[in-house]
Order: structure tokens, then sequence, then C-alpha cells
């Protein structure tokens, strides 16, 4: 019963990213005027979010909204001229993963490789359950074997709080060899 | 002179480990105690050799020896002083060797700590201890020599060769003093801050100090002696290890900070989480042991992580300093790549098939029984899995998938920001709640009702907490959520501490005072532990609120301007000023105004520093100005990513509301403080009085006459 | 001693070890090879790693298909201001040794489009230009950045000091063309 809470538990817990995305951490921006084809009136703010998602592609591994290369102030003003001709983030994105491939943006847009960036990790979470459970069952096996039967061998796992771990290593073995 | 001094040290101290490994080994088959005892002493000795070496490393850099490419590359004429020395770890060549002089620090300290009550492990941590010193002295005396230096060699009548070398080639001669100061290259204006001269020798410190329990447990499965000695041995090595590389992990992210100029602590590139897995694992085996040591479970797993901490140790320094993967923090490419994938490779995989050869021989038994799901076992091996599960996801942002990808996919991946923010949350909060839900557990089996009272308090506490936070403002379900379990998991430690105090001022009649201090003397490892918890508890607040409430805005605004920031900041721009500085960088700096709910906050000068390279070319550094209080930080840089205005009549700035973001640096100092508490030396029984009659060595020789 | 009553001592590895140390191999293995292909440099000789590519115009050009003929393969972007010094340089030997059959191709590298055709048309190149946004071909080439030119023989194969992993000039380019065209008529 208590497995199937802690597994019920756990699923609901590892469901907790989908809201994590939700949350602006921003007040939204100024931008509104999608037929104005002004540059000057995209806000940074606009072009940062947009750029926050992806990847200097020649750098190694500088977000796009930080990165003070060239190739990446360019890339701030194709999203800039973008965003004027009214296009969304989703579009922007879309047009330099179709361009440059998947390596500019922070985890795949392509479904196939999404799922392979994050079927690892979850999948290496429940096996890493999956071994708890079988070693409290292991536990828990030896636990019923001993209560049955085999009183000797009792006798002198004794005290856990002796810190004398090496003589009862030593006593223990002692006594099994005298009794085989 | 200084470089003929400097490579003769290290090479003795390269044969002097050589020779311990020979001689402990041989000295352990053969059990004389003399060779040991010389084996021992040789591996001490490195310590004052790498000692010179560095030393004679640090002179040439304080006096200017530019002949040394390694000077010359890290230093110029104008460097101060300060940045002169830490230039001893600025880049590869010195940092390799900085490091082992670490290494043969705590080797040194290892032996001479330990070696009374250890004797039968001794030849084996000597021979581990020394096999890894060996290596990295082997890279910097043949690979990476931070002392070579360069010459002229007459090659015809009026052309010279330029050799690098570290001894003198035949007909060599030094070029001139002006040729080669002018050819100095100093250090990436970048390094030169605060955090650059602590953060990578608590870092060097974190890793290397892992090497102790390492060997300690290598010793073990080579000796067999499988009991819970080797991990008493190393205990305090374990802490220490841990708080070095803690401290490094806080201080880089507080280095990131300052001098980056994104806003930000912490950017899950390569490089960072190539140290952050050591720390995870670490953390894991740090909890795990407790269970080995009290109840004999879980023997054969603690060898498992111990391995693995090590070998995320070697892995994390392999893969940062040989261009692995792409980072922002990669060291020049060199070719100690191939030779450091092989020791890694090589001692992961020895390391597990010894532990594997001894648990198939049944050496690594669990001794005891389990006895409730609801235990302190049980919410230890929880515990064990959160953090192998975040070892692995994070292995696999940075390293697996991306490595995967570039080697049989079409396509390469990135994985960044937006994946990890993704996995890791989710077990955080896992870490949290058993944060808040395992000290209140007991050996053996708890049963739900006492854990229930024993957290009522507590919860209660925390759900008056969360009703204000809620109340105030803050309603988002992810922030409620993680706000809970963090300050439960606070409140759970503050309340065990206050019980401690409570039950002693109840039954001594002490006062409260006296009765904290003396549950944490009579208990450092239990409250250390507390105050530890509590540190994390406060920097995950800080997380929290910088991370889910940042606001950033960038606008280009006019002289006597104003930023609406959001509903109550405001910033205004007053001034635009250029200066130079002594060391001959140019100064652009803003004197800029913060103001909030329409009062005058503070005034802060953002600015951009410009570097004269050796080409004339200018290399910029930007550096934030900063209002720090508790509740948030107030940052401003100037000029945006490159594309932003900057002069005296209008000026690009970028404008970051860091809620929270100074409890994640209060809660480091609070972390340190515990581990300090947890790892100062008990006031029990000298340990020599309890191990005088009943070496293990004496002991189990007659066990083997009687098998 | 034990709290189990099964014998203790097994001989050979079970299941979970062979995974274990199977599993610890491969992914020594997996980091042993990208530490191999990262350490990859350009290729300074021997075959010149063939590619496909659709050019600006909409002509498709594939490498192996130019044997018989010198084919120069430069790297550039827009972006990239040591590659506007060396655009005119490249264009006169194009204009040179057209006639010769030397063929002249350029290879954008992470550029937008509408910047390299302007780049282009700035500098008047009349060769064939095609992008590689996605870096494949520069990936097999192991470029480190722009720009770099190969010059590759009649027989598929980088000739002798004709890999520039740096700027290039007219005369660097017309010595490596001239002494190849000669071994060629020999």
């Amino acid at each position: 019963m208590t497995r199937r809470l802690l597994i019920v538990l756990v699923l609901l817990l590892t469901a907790l990213p989908l809201n994590a995305q939700q949350e602006p951490a921003n007040p939204p921006g100024d931008n509104t005027d999608t037929t104005n084809i002004d540059v000057e009136a995209v806000p940074y703010d606009d072009v940062n979010e947009v750029a926050a998602r992806m990847y200097c592609p020649i750098c190694e591994m500088e977000p796009l909204h930080t990165c003070r290369a060239q190739t990446c102030i360019d890339w701030r003003e194709v999203i800039r001229e973008r965003l004027a001709r009214g296009e969304t983030e989703d579009e922007i994105i879309d047009y330099f993963v179709t361009t440059y491939g998947d390596r500019v943006v922070g985890i795949p847009e392509d479904e196939g490789l999404r799922l392979f960036s994050l079927a690892g990790p979850i999948i290496m979470f429940f096996v890493a359950l999956g071994v708890a459970f079988m070693t409290f069952q292991r536990w828990q096996q030896s636990n019923d074997l001993v209560s049955e039967g085999a009183p000797s061998t009792e006798v002198l796992a004794g005290n856990s709080t002796s810190n004398n771990d090496a003589d009862d290593d030593y006593r223990k073995r002692l006594e099994s060899d005298l009794q085989s | 002179m200084l470089a003929e001094i400097g490579v003769a040290s290290t090479v003795l101290a390269f044969i002097a480990s050589i020779y311990a490994i020979g001689a402990a080994l041989i000295g352990g088959r053969v059990h004389s105690d003399r060779l040991i005892l010389s084996a021992r002493n040789a591996a001490i000795a490195t310590f004052p050799l790498l000692l010179i070496a560095c030393g004679m490393l640090l002179i040439a850099l304080m006096t200017e020896q530019y002949q040394i490419n390694y000077v010359r590359s890290t230093t110029d004429p104008s460097t101060p002083m300060f940045y002169r020395i830490t230039a001893l770890w600025g880049a590869q060549k010195g940092s390799l060797l900085f490091w082992s002089l670490t290494m043969s620090i705590f080797t040194a300290a290892a032996l001479l700590l330990s070696w009374k009550n250890n004797r039968r492990l001794m030849p084996y941590v000597i021979a581990y201890m020394m096999a890894a010193l060996a290596f990295f002295l082997y890279l910097n005396i043949f690979m990476e020599n931070p002392f070579e230096r360069v010459w002229l060699q007459p090659s015809g009548p009026e052309t010279n060769a330029i050799l690098d070398s570290v001894l003198i080639p035949p007909d060599a001669f030094s070029p001139s003093e002006q040729a080669l100061a002018a050819d100095a290259r100093g250090l990436n204006p970048l390094l030169r801050h605060f955090g650059m001269i602590i953060h990578p020798p608590m870092l060097y410190l974190g890793f290397v100090g892992f090497l102790i329990p390492f060997a300690f447990a290598m010793a073990a499965l080579a000796s067999g002696d499988l009991s819970t000695n080797w991990i008493k041995a190393t205990r305090r090595w374990t802490l220490v290890a841990w708080l070095f590389l803690s401290l490094g992990l806080i201080l880089g992210g507080r280095w990131a900070y300052d001098v980056l100029g994104w806003g930000g602590y912490w950017g899950w590139d390569p490089v960072e989480n190539a140290a952050f897995l050591p720390w995870l694992i670490g953390t894991a085996y740090l909890h795990s042991v407790l269970i080995q040591e009290k109840r004999g479970m879980l023997k054969v797993w603690n060898m498992f992580l111990i391995v693995g901490t090590f070998s995320a140790v070697m892995f994390g320094t392999f893969a940062t300093r040989s261009g692995l993967i792409e980072s922002v923090h990669s060291f020049a490419r060199s070719e100690i790549g191939m030779p450091m994938f092989l020791f890694w490779a090589s001692i992961t995989f020895i390391s597990v098939v010894m532990v594997l050869w001894r648990w198939r021989q049944g050496m690594l038994q669990d001794e005891h029984h389990f006895t409730g799901w609801i235990s302190r076992e049980s919410m230890f091996v929880l515990n064990n899995v959160v953090f192998v599960a975040l070892t692995i996801a994070i292995f696999w942002g940075s390293f697996g998938a991306p490595i995967l990808s570039e080697l049989y996919l079409e396509e390469d991946i990135t994985l960044g920001v937006d994946y990890f923010m993704r996995v890791t949350p989710p077990l955080f909060l896992i870490m949290y709640i058993l944060m808040g839900v395992a000290p209140i557990t007991a050996w053996g089996a708890t049963s739900a009702k006492r854990m229930g009272r024993s957290l009522a308090v507590p919860m209660v506490a925390t759900a008056v907490t969360v009703a204000a936070i809620f109340i105030t403002g803050t309603t988002s379900t992810v922030a409620i959520v993680g706000y809970a379990a963090v300050t439960l998991a606070g409140y759970v430690a503050i309340y065990e501490i206050y019980r401690g105090a409570a039950a002693r001022v109840r039954t001594r009649k002490e006062n409260p005072l006296q009765a904290t201090y003396a549950i944490f003397v009579r208990n450092r490892r239990r409250y250390g532990g507390y105050i530890v918890h509590l540190g994390i508890v406060i920097i995950g607040i800080g997380v929290i609120g910088s991370t889910l409430f940042q606001v950033e805005r960038q606008e280009t605004v006019e002289v006597g301007g104003v930023i609406q920031v959001n509903d109550e900041y405001q910033l205004r721009y007053d001034e635009f000023v250029v200066q130079q500085a002594e060391d001959g960088r140019f100064i652009d700096r803003a004197y800029v105004t913060v103001i909030r709910n329409g009062e005058v906050i503070t005034q802060l000068e953002p600015r951009i520093d410009r570097f004269v390279q050796a080409d004339n070319s200018l290399m910029p550094m930007t550096i934030a100005g900063a209002h720090s209080t508790i509740e948030n930080d107030f940052y401003v840089l100037l000029g945006g990513a490159g594309d932003g205005v900057v002069g005296y009549d209008r000026a690009t700035f970028t404008i970051y509301v860091n809620p929270l973001i100074n409890l994640v640096w209060w809660g480091g100092l609070i972390l340190i403080l515990g581990t300090f508490i947890s790892a100062w030396p008990n006031e029990t029984r000298p340990a020599t009085v309890r191990s005088s009659s009943k070496t293990p060595s004496n002991v189990n020789k007659q066990a083997g006459a009687l098998a | 001693m034990n709290n189990d009553t099964q014998p203790t001592r097994r001989g050979g590895l079970d299941l979970g070890s062979i995974v274990l140390i199977a599993g610890i191999l491969a992914v020594i293995g997996v980091i042993g090879l990208q530490l191999a292909q990262r350490n990859e440099t350009q290729p300074t000789s021997g075959k010149a790693p063939d590619f496909t590519v659709t050019t600006f115009d909409g002509d498709e050009f594939t490498l192996s298909e130019q044997t018989g003929n010198i084919v120069i393969v430069n790297f550039w972007g827009s972006w990239c201001a040591p590659c506007r010094d060396e655009a005119p340089d490249l264009q006169a030997i194009h204009e040179t040794y057209a006639e010769a059959g030397v063929i002249m191709f350029g290879i954008t590298h992470i550029d937008e489009e509408d910047a390299s055709l302007a780049f282009m048309e700035e500098f008047g190149i009349t060769y064939p230009n095609a992008p590689d946004s996605r870096s494949e071909i520069s990936d097999r080439y192991n470029i480190q950045g722009v720009p770099e030119t190969f010059v590759i023989g009649a027989d598929g194969e980088i000739v002798e000091g004709g890999a520039f992993l740096m700027p290039v000039s007219e005369e660097e380019l017309t010595t490596v063309i001239e002494r190849e065209l000669a071994r060629g008529a020999s």
C-alpha cells in the first residue's frame, strides 16, 4: 500500500515541470502594434525573450541574448526585424531551427530529439526507484528469513552501537569457523 | 635558476611518488614495516618538494621572469602584483602544478593523521594516492611544463631559431628583456576578480579532497579489511572535501554574477555541471555512509558511491581541460586530453571491477535487518535515489545526449537552461521534502503516528509561512510548492535543535543558551548537520526567489530620462564620463539613480572597462552597478550585449531585479559554519586507546591461521 | 555472520555485474570516441571530404563529380571581417583561372541568406556559392573558424600546401594553382 502511494506521489511530482513553464518571470513587453514595421519600436526585452531560448551558433554554449559576438548581434537584429514584421516567437524559433538546425535552441524543437533528450533522465529515475524498491524487498526478505530460524547467527549480530566493528567481524568469522 | 630548481623539484617529487608506490606495495606484500614507513616518508616528502616547485613559479611570476613561457602568457608589465600571484593557477600549466601541490598537501596530512589507526590499509592507501599524484606530475613534467622557456638559437649567419624548451639547448641564449616584456600577453580581464583568487583553489581542494576517502576505500577492497574502519578514518576528510567543493561552487556562482554581466549565477554550462556532479554524488555518499556506520547496511552501494564521486572528479577535470565539449569555461585545447581520458577510464573501470570482486566474494554483506518502511534507512535510500537521478539527468544533459547526438545522430543537439529547468526542479523538490522528513525518522522503524507528532510543529510553521507568502501576493503554484518544501525542511532543522535544547533545559535545568551550546558540543555531527541543512534551505529560498521572480528590462534612454523597470522601480540616467585608470584601461562610467515608489534609493555606477591588449585592440569587460539588500539585488549593466548605445546623450541599460538573491550567498556562509561544526573533533576518548590492543592486523593473522 | 542463508561465494559474474561492466565500458567508449573526434583537425592532405549542396542559384554541386578539375573550396561568412579582405582576391583568381578549368566554390558558414547575397553583390562575386547553414560540410572539414580555403587537385585530393586555415591572398593561391596545373600537364 505504501509502495503504491509512493509511486503515485512520485508520478505526481514529476508532473510538476509542466507547470514550471507557464509562469512568466517578466511583465509583458510593450510591443502591441503588429502592423508597424518600424524596427526601432521593438523593445530589447521582446528580442531578449526570444533570444533567451537560443544559443550562439559559433561561441561555445553562450546564450544568444547575452552573447557579444557579431553573429549573435546580427541574429538578434534578425529577430527584431521579424518581430517588427509581426512574427510570433514560435515562428521565429522555427525559422532558426529549420535553417540552422536544432543545435541553436536550448532544448530540441524536433519531437523525436526532444523525446530523446528528456527520456534519458526520466527512465533512469524510474530505474533508480526500481532498484531502491528491490533493495527494500531484499531487506525485508532477509528480515523474514532470519526471524524464521538460525538463532545462532543472531547472537553475534548483536549490538548496532558497537564501535569495534573489526572485532565483531573477527568474532563472527571465528564462531562460524568453529561451528563448521 | 628558478626554472631549473622548479623542474628539479617537480621531477624529484615524481620520483618520490613512484618509489612510494613500489615500496608500499612490496612492503605490504612482505609485511615489512620498514619499507612501508619508507614509502610513507617518500609520499610525505612530495609536499615540500612541490611547495618549492610552486614557490619557484610564484617567484618567477612576481619578479617578471618573462623568459618563462607561462609568465609571459599570464602576466604583462602592467599586471598588478595581486594578479601576478593568482596567475599561478590562472592557466593550464600552472593550475596543474598547483593541483599537484594540493594533492601532496592532502596526502601528507592524511598519512600523518591516520597512520596509527589504519596500519593494515596503509600500504594500499599510499599506493593509490601516489598513483594519482604521479599521473598529474607526469602531465606536468612531460606535457604541460610550466617552466618551459623560450630560447634563441643561431641557425644561420643572420637568423635565429626560436625554441621552447625547459632545459637550455646547446648554443642557445635568452632573448632580450625588452623583447620578452613586449611579448607578454597578460591575463584575460575577466579573470581579474576576487573570485579568481579563491574559486579555483577552493574547487581543487574539494576535488582533491575526495582522493582520500577513495584511496581508503580502494585500500579496504584491496586488503580485504571491509569493516567500517575505512569510513571512520575518512569521515572528516569527506566533510572537508565536500565543504571546499561547496564553497568552490558558490564562489564560482558569485564570480559569474559579479563579472560576467548576465544577471545570473548558474548557467548550466557543461563545465559548471562537471564540477556539480561530484558534489551531487559526494553528498549522496556523505549521507549514505551514515547508514553503514550505524547499521552496517548499503556497503556495496557506498563503495559504488565513493568510486562514483572520485570518478566524477576525474571526469570533471578531464572534461574541463581537454575540450571534450563546448563550454564558455574551456581551457585552451591541449594534448593532455587523451592521457587524462585514459587515466579516468582506467581508474573507473578498475575500481568498479574491484568492488564487484569483493561483492562476489561475499565480503560486502549487509549486517543488520530492515525494520520498517518508515525508517531512516529507507529515507537514506530515497536520498540516494534522488541524488543519483540528479547526477544522471545532469550528466545526460551536458554530456550524454549532446555527445551521442554529435556522434550518432544526424542532428547535433544543445541542451541548455530549458532542458535543465524542466528536469531538475522536481528532483530538487523531492530532495527538500526528504530533508524535511528524514531527520525526524529514527533508525529502525518509526511509526507514522510518531512521525506525525514530530512533524506537527514544523508543518504548522510552514503552513503559516506559506499563507503569508500567498497573502502578500505570491500566488504562483510552483513558487508556493517550492517555498513550502524548502521552508518545511528549514523548520524541521530548527525544531530539532529546539527540541534537543529544550530537553536539556527541562532535565538539567540549564538556561537555553547553555543548553543549545551543550547539545552542539556533545553531538557535533548531528547538530552541525542541521545547520548545514539550514544553509541549503536558505540557498533554496534565494534560488526560488531569484529564478522565478527575476525581472529583466533592457532599454535605451536619454540623459536625464527614466526607465520604468516594473511597478515599483525606476532608473534615471544622470551622467556619463570616460576615464583612464593607472593600468591603462579606459573606463566608460555611467551614473544612474535608483528610484523606488518615487523615492531615491541609491546611486549606482555601472561601467565598461576596456583593457588595451598587446596588439592595441580593446578588450571590454562589463562591470555591473548593484544595490544589494536581503530583499533583492538591483543590478544594472551598461551597454547591452555589444549592440547597445553607450554615450553622453543616450545609453542602453540592462536592469535586473533579483529577489532574495543574497540569501544564496548568506546560505553558503551558514553551510560553511555547519560543516565546520560537524567536522570539528569530538571530545571523545582518543582513538589510540581504543585500538592499541586490538589491532586488526594481529587479530586477523590468527583468524587466518584458523581458517 | 550473514543474514541470509544463501551461499555467499558465487563463481563468475551474474547478470547484474555484466550489465554494469558493459554499461561502464559503453560510456567510456563513447567519451573516448568523442575526444578523438574533437581532436580531429582540418584535412591538409588525402581525399577531400565529399559533399553535395544546392547553390544560391539553385544548381546542385557535388565535389566528387568535379574530378578532372582543380576545385578551390572557400569557407566564409558575411559577418567575418577578414573574409571581406579576402573576397577581391578570390574573385580575381576566379576570373584568371576559370578558363583553365579551375572551379572556385564558396560555402557560407552560419550566415543569413540575405546577408550572404548582399556580400556577394558588394564584392562582385560571380563564382558559385552555397549555404551550409546546418554546418554539415563545415563539420566534415573540421572548420575552426572562417575564412578557411582548401585547394583540391584534379584527382580529388587536397594538394600539398593547399590547406589555408587563415585568410589567403591572390599570390598564395596563384602559386599553388600554377604548381598544380604544371603537375597536371606533365
